[in-house]
């Protein structure tokens, strides 16, 4: 399941948020949750925070797809992720 | 951390980890299994946990003595895995985790038997109705907008008279008090008070702005006018996708280009920022309110609502040419929206966001607009002693420019002036015209009337709160049909002292073109900004061409047309 997110998004070319994600890999965006953060812990995946981009002066940013709950959260691949464990928290 | 292993034991299941990770996995749970220090930790369970590389049971393996040769197999185990698998271990077990998780989901969560028809989707049964979804979006937004008008007016009313009256007033004898130079005095007074003022007034009008349209936003309703528009933007040439950043615009058009980063396409991207500057931004609310009660008295809620959807008409036209033309789009790409269910907002984030947009737009006026208003000032003044701002540098820079907007019946140089400092910013054009036809003149006081005392400034500021107040919950509640308690307002009680100013040098016509052009040319220096940031120089440059271009033929043809229909 991580790999398929990971090429989900090598696929895409950009980075993708969790709505786009859950459509893509046809699992619900809870059970992605768990894993996207996985990933970010691993050094995988970035989060990319649209919120401080100039979006905090905006009326109506509750109802962009910038700031919905499902694409606040937007992941792109790491460039160069770490090369190897062990590293990040254990999962239990 | 101590486990009792007897207590540990599962019942019989265990993830199969798969090919490239089970044979090192099973060797590694052999030889712990074979190691006396571990023998209190469940084998496998330690062998996984040791492949993926856990810090603290590394920590803890490595103490036991006769544990090298385990530390040793674990690192063979995660280089032979990362080998084959070309990616960490702990990412190879964790998909493997993950993907028994999801199979068992899949197995055993029955989602066939799931309510099918919620709340929200009796709601969106209407809302997003193929027929009556746009009616709806269009009802909603004049509901809002004549809000803003109507209730904002008594405390823009209440707002300005403080400003212009007491708070002028008590600045004026402080400087004086201090020995303050005429020249200062003048430069806090008729430029900054004047300045600033004019655009603090519209402060109560934007909260409310930002209050409804927060309110739209957090129900959820936001994300079902993506939905109901999609139709029509896909006419348009543009993506339903687009239609948020568009929405984003109605606050401000910088992060609304940025957010066009959601859009797959370049074309469409462009496109979209190419048009999206023409939704009437919160900085132009405030000349489209100055105007509308200035000319249209009662009426000023209906045109500013006309003002706002001949935005959105505009930008479809310009994306409908477009998109047939420069940007060209090859694939039509499916536009796949998750709705969110609705929910009531929640007061206390309501009233933060309301809040924070607030502050935002109190700090531009206190930071960028005060800059431009100071220079403006010294602009006006120079060369120094100058006695008619006509013959400053900044009067007679505009004059010299000022014929060009004459065919729209405002070629003044005021106007021109004002238009010109609004392309910094369009929260400008009011407090330039403000330090214009405000600054330069002797306030409310006659200059034969009783000076009030401090105490009544006091009470008067009081007592004009309570009756603002009073009048926008009256007003609010007259919105309901059948329920008739607006206070009866004169067309004075909704005027500015701007908007009394601005009767006396614009016809309503003139009013009517200045207002388009305002509404259609470039929005702010920062929006050019973020279209070179985001597409290069040219894509800025043919932004702010074609929108000075269709606005001046629009003012043009607004005012010439109407002064051939006898309207001038």
């Amino acid at each position: 399941m991580l790999s398929d997110i990971l090429q989900a998004i090598r696929v895409a070319g950009r980075p993708l948020c969790l709505d786009d994600l859950s459509r893509e890999l046809e699992v619900e965006p809870s059970a992605l949750e768990g894993m996207l953060d996985t990933l970010v812990a691993r050094g995988r995946l970035r989060t990319i925070d649209f919120s401080d981009d100039g979006c905090r002066a905006c009326p109506v940013r509750g109802g962009c797809f910038v700031m919905n709950d499902g694409v606040a959260r937007t992941y792109g691949l790491v460039p160069d992720p770490p090369a190897a464990s062990p590293a990040g928290p254990s999962l239990g | 951390m101590r486990t009792d292993a007897g207590a540990l034991s599962l019942p019989g299941f265990r993830i199969d980890y798969g090919l490239d990770v089970e044979p090192a996995v099973d060797q590694l749970t052999e030889l712990i299994a074979r190691t006396p220090g571990l023998a209190d930790l469940p084998a496998r369970w330690l062998a996984v946990k040791l492949l993926e590389g856990e810090p603290d049971l590394l920590e803890r393996v490595s103490s036991e003595a006769g544990s090298d040769a385990v530390l040793a197999l674990a690192a063979a185990g995660r280089a032979s895995i990362e080998a084959a698998r070309g990616d960490s271990a702990d990412i190879a077990i964790a998909d493997a985790r993950y993907g028994f998780v999801h199979g068992v989901a899949s197995e055993v969560v029955d989602r066939s038997g799931a309510a099918r028809y919620t709340t929200t989707d009796r709601i969106d049964r209407l809302l997003t109705n193929r027929w009556l979804g746009l009616p709806v979006f269009l009802v909603v937004m004049y509901v809002v907008f004549q809000l803003v008008v109507n209730v904002s007016s008594y405390f823009l009313d209440w707002v300005d008279a403080v400003i212009s009256g007491p708070f002028t007033r008590w600045v004026t004898s402080l400087l004086t008090l201090v020995s303050a130079p005429d020249w200062f005095i003048s430069l806090v007074v008729d430029g900054v008070i004047a300045g600033v003022g004019a655009v603090l007034v519209f402060v109560p009008g934007l909260i409310v702005l930002y209050l409804f349209l927060t309110l739209l936003e957090d129900s959820g309703y936001m994300a079902r006018v993506a939905f109901v528009m999609d139709r029509v933007m896909r006419f348009t040439g543009l993506h339903g996708k687009s239609f948020m950043p568009m929405i984003l615009g109605f606050g401000c058009a910088v992060p609304a280009i940025y957010s066009t980063r959601t859009l797959e396409s370049r074309n469409q991207r462009i496109l979209t920022s190419l048009v999206l500057p023409l939704m009437s931004c919160s900085a132009r609310l405030p000349v489209y309110v100055v105007f509308g009660l200035a000319f249209f008295g009662a009426a000023a809620g209906n045109v500013i609502t006309a003002l706002y959807v001949f935005g959105v008409v505009l930008a479809a036209l310009v994306a409908t040419v477009m998109s047939r033309t420069i940007l060209r789009e090859r694939e039509d790409s499916v536009f796949a929206l998750e709705l969110p269910p609705y929910r009531v907002p929640m007061m206390s984030a309501l009233l933060r966001h309301t809040w924070q947009k607030t502050r935002e737009f109190v700090v531009k006026a206190g930071t960028v607009i005060f800059t431009v208003v100071v220079i403006l000032w010294f602009a006006m003044s120079l060369p120094w002693g100058v006695a008619d701002q006509r013959d400053s540098y900044f009067g007679q820079a505009s004059a010299a420019v000022a014929p060009v907007f004459a065919p729209a019946g405002f070629g003044t140089w005021q106007a021109t002036g004002a238009l010109a400092t609004g392309f910094i910013a369009k929260e400008v054009v009011v407090s330039t015209m403000g330090q214009i036809y405000v600054g330069g003149e002797d306030g409310v006081d006659a200059a034969d009337a009783p000076i009030p005392t401090f105490g009544e400034d006091l009470r008067t500021i009081g007592a004009g709160l309570v009756g603002a107040v009073e009048g926008a919950v009256r007003t609010t509640l007259s919105l309901v049909p059948g329920v008739d308690l607006a206070p009866p307002t004169t067309a004075d009680a909704e005027e500015t002292q701007l908007s009394v100013a601005l009767q006396a040098v614009f016809t309503p016509l003139a009013a009517v073109a200045f207002v388009v052009f305002v509404l259609v040319y470039t929005p702010c220096v920062a929006t050019l900004a973020a279209l070179r940031d985001e597409f290069g120089w040219r894509w800025a440059a043919l932004s702010a061409t074609y929108q000075f271009a269709i606005a001046w033929l629009l003012a043009v043809l607004i005012f010439q047309v109407g002064t051939f229909l006898g309207y001038g």
